[in-house]
């Protein structure tokens, strides 16, 4: 297929693919008492340099969603259907010459079979991710004229431990909630730092496990690349003093700090995707603020898209360009922030918005959603919502909802929305 | 970090007073005396006194503990009260064969414990962690002296690859020294292993849920690294205290098991001058041990500034 002649693809040209395509991703938990669905079909997309929201309740499984796209998804839980797709032809070049058995060439003919077959199937990766033949997950798209791959792209959930080590942190990196622990207590800062910067970036320091004992015990060369990057990236996240403050261990910083700097070392070799999940939950107000603003600024200089997990509609408003709102394993409502706000349409998300007090306004009524988010072991209804939803009708527990336009890139999985013709 | 060893180390010393006191008074309110003890029940008051007074036992108590307490302090041990040999000299024969059967001990203790542990951490719920915790409990279970039987009987007497009898100083070869030691040795090492073991792997078993492990693995860190580099320092901090607490085990465990197999060290030392009322003897070997315990332990201390950065900038508070 490599001698094929490259196909015109007219939707590809301005670069206005996605980044980061992810179709049909379940993600589940085997319990006692049967399979928890944590992520049952997610689709996600994020294009290049946005910052994209991911909001739902505790337990709605966005975390899950998230170490899903890092292949991090603790035992028991596995990833066991779907499409990471991460689209970077540097990256798909480097793969293609690292793991040469693991490439495969897709065909728009190829596609266009595939959705032929299953009209189901809307995204570009997730038909090509049907061609994949066993321990593929390379896909080129187009060659150049030396038949080099042009464009394509990784499937991050068919990628085996060694593709997803150097994909974390290097490509795709991740900013945890808890900066208090999230920080390994006996390695300095700067370490935690330049360690990843040695990972993923050719600065000629062996990562061997005899070099990184040796660092440990003597210390890391203070005159190395790896180090110097290091203190770059903590003046980057302004952090005060940084040449000196690199040589501190994680508790003499604050909680702040300690944020920025895992902010530092997630941006330390500008990934694609940086994964934000609650990244100022356990801030100050204040703090969250400074923090939100630097991750912004920061997007810009190094070139990166941001997924925002949050529970928290506030910050997704202030931030994010585009939000998902996930509920009980499923994302039903996507629509661009301002959209969304000011014409929420999921029963699920007006629920969300109405049950959020308002500086503005304090003396609104707070509506809670009735009910709880249900135990997710094998949910016997179709939509997820269904039993807590003051508009469901019986045949919301029993037909899947599929997503409708509902406004400008708006869309929502709710059978009571969209055409009139459809709606129930 | 100068500040918390210079308190370890007041620490130590004051714990050392306290058992130097405690054991001074503690043996002379056991009834019986060393008098009695030499000349039997027959004795004539004239007799009882005139020893009394020659081994200064009718002064009254505080005097003789100051007494004691400034010898100490000059490192005057005194002599034996039935043998009239200096303490030094019989504390000088015994400890290096109780000494040499705790540090073997330990050390193959630790050469076990810290491996299986690890492995009963990292292949959590598989056959090796099942064998590894299974042993550890049989060990934990186990006196060192009833472990000295069994190895005795096996390897001494069934196999016969090994002396069950006597001590060989290090200075008439390594070799036999070494084979005359081993069983001992293992027997106070099983037990002190066993309880290392499980410290190792519960701590180890914890640190690898800690968020800092889950950033590790999120910033493209291999697993053995994981392991190695980000997971073990912090494992071992708990472990250290427990091998510092277990080495009371140890020495405990080394004054029984040298009488199992016939070495006379401190044990026996220390059985013979209680049963003698030989307060002198008694009390050096004592205040030994327990020495040797409280300086182990003031190493533990020292050693957390080495793996706990915490304790190194911060004082034991953070």
């Amino acid at each position: 297929m490599a001698t094929e002649p490259p196909v015109e693809r007219p939707n590809r040209a301005g670069g206005r693919d996605p980044l980061l395509e992810v179709g049909g991703l379940q993600t589940q938990f085997p319990v006692e008492r049967g399979t928890v669905e944590a992520v049952a079909t997610a689709d996600l997309s994020i294009e290049p340099g946005e910052i994209v929201g991911l909001v739902g309740e505790s337990g709605s499984g966005k975390s899950v969603l998230a170490q899903s796209l890092m292949g991090m998804v603790e035992a028991p839980g596995e990833v066991v259907g779907g499409v990471v797709a991460l689209r970077d032809s540097d990256l798909v070049r480097e793969f293609a010459a690292a793991f040469p058995d693991a490439v495969t060439d897709v065909s728009e003919e190829d596609l266009a079979l595939v959705r032929a077959d299953e009209p189901a199937i809307t995204s570009d990766a997730e038909a090509a991710a049907t061609l994949a033949g066993p321990g593929e997950f390379v896909f080129v798209e187009s060659r150049d004229a030396d038949g080099d791959p042009e464009a394509g792209f990784v499937d991050v959930r068919r990628a085996p431990e060694a593709a997803l080590q150097r994909l974390r942190g290097g490509r795709i990196s991740m900013v945890f909630q808890d900066p208090m622990n999230s920080m390994n207590p006996t390695l300095t800062v700067g370490e935690q730092i330049a360690e990843t910067v040695r990972l993923h970036q050719d600065v000629g320091e062996s990562v061997s496990l005899p070099a990184e004992l040796k660092r440990k015990i003597v210390g890391a060369a203070k005159n190395g690349e790896a180090w110097r990057r290091a203190i770059e990236m903590l003046e980057a996240v302004e952090i005060p003093e940084a040449e000196a403050r690199a040589d501190d261990f994680p508790h003499e910083f604050s909680g702040g700090m300690r944020q920025r700097a895992m902010i530092a070392m997630a941006l330390s070799c500008e990934p694609d995707l940086l994964i934000a999940d609650e990244p100022t939950t356990a801030l100050d107000v204040t703090i969250q603020a400074q923090i939100l603003d630097e991750l912004t600024a920061l997007k810009d200089a190094f070139d990166t898209s941001i997924l925002l997990i949050t529970h928290d509609l506030a910050v997704v408003a202030e931030t994010c360009d585009r939000v998902n709102v996930m509920y009980a394993g499923e994302i039903v409502e996507r629509a661009p922030a301002d959209e969304l706000f000011a014409n929420p349409q999921h029963p699920y998300t007006q629920g969300l918005i109405a049950s959020t007090p308002r500086v503005s306004n304090p003396d609104d009524e707070i509506e809670p959603i009735q009910g709880n988010v249900p135990d997710l072991i094998d949910v016997p209804y179709a939509c997820h919502f269904a039993p807590r939803c003051p508009e469901s009708e019986r045949e919301c527990f029993e037909r899947e909802p599929d997503f409708r336009e509902v406004g400008e890139s708006h869309e929502a999985a709710c059978l009571r929305r969209g055409p009139p013709g459809d709606r129930l | 970090m100068w500040r918390y060893i210079a308190k370890r180390v007041a620490h130590a010393v004051f714990v050392m007073w306290l058992v130097a006191t405690t054991v001074f008074f503690g043996l002379r309110f056991v009834p019986g005396g060393p008098v009695r003890a030499m000349l039997g029940q027959e004795a004539t008051p004239e007799a009882v006194a005139a020893l009394r007074a020659e081994l200064g036992l009718d002064r009254p108590l505080p005097v003789q503990y100051i007494d004691w307490m400034t010898d100490l302090v000059v490192l005057d041990l005194g002599r034996s009260i039935t043998s009239s040999t200096k303490v030094s000299a019989l504390i000088a024969e015994a400890a290096p064969k109780t000494l040499s059967i705790a540090f073997i001990g330990v050390m193959l203790g630790l050469a076990i414990a810290i491996p299986a542990g690890v492995l009963g951490a990292t292949r959590r719920n598989e056959l090796a962690d099942y064998a590894a915790t299974l042993a550890a409990f049989v060990g934990i279970s186990m006196p060192a002296f009833f472990v000295g039987i069994l190895l005795a009987i096996v390897f001494g007497v069934w196999l016969g690859w090994l002396p069950v009898l006597g001590y060989v100083p290090i200075s008439e070869g390594v070799v036999p020294w070494l084979e005359h030691l081993l069983l001992p040795s293992i027997a106070v090492g099983l037990p002190y292993a066993a309880g290392v073991t499980r410290m190792m792997r519960s701590s180890l078993i914890e640190t690898l849920d800690e968020g800092y492990m889950r950033t590790a693995l999120a910033k493209g860190v291999s697993s053995r690294t994981q392991l190695y580099k980000h997971a073990m320092q912090n494992a071992l901090i708990p472990v250290v205290t427990i091998a510092g607490i277990q080495l009371a085990l140890v020495l405990g465990g080394s004054v029984t098991v040298e009488i199992v197999f016939g070495i006379q060290g401190l044990g026996r030392l220390l059985v013979n001058s209680i049963l003698e009322r030989n307060y002198p003897v008694t009390q050096v070997t004592i205040l030994l041990i327990s020495g040797v315990f409280v300086f182990m332990n003031l190493l533990v201390d020292i050693v957390y500034t080495a793996i706990d950065p915490r304790i190194r900038y911060g004082g034991e508070a953070a």
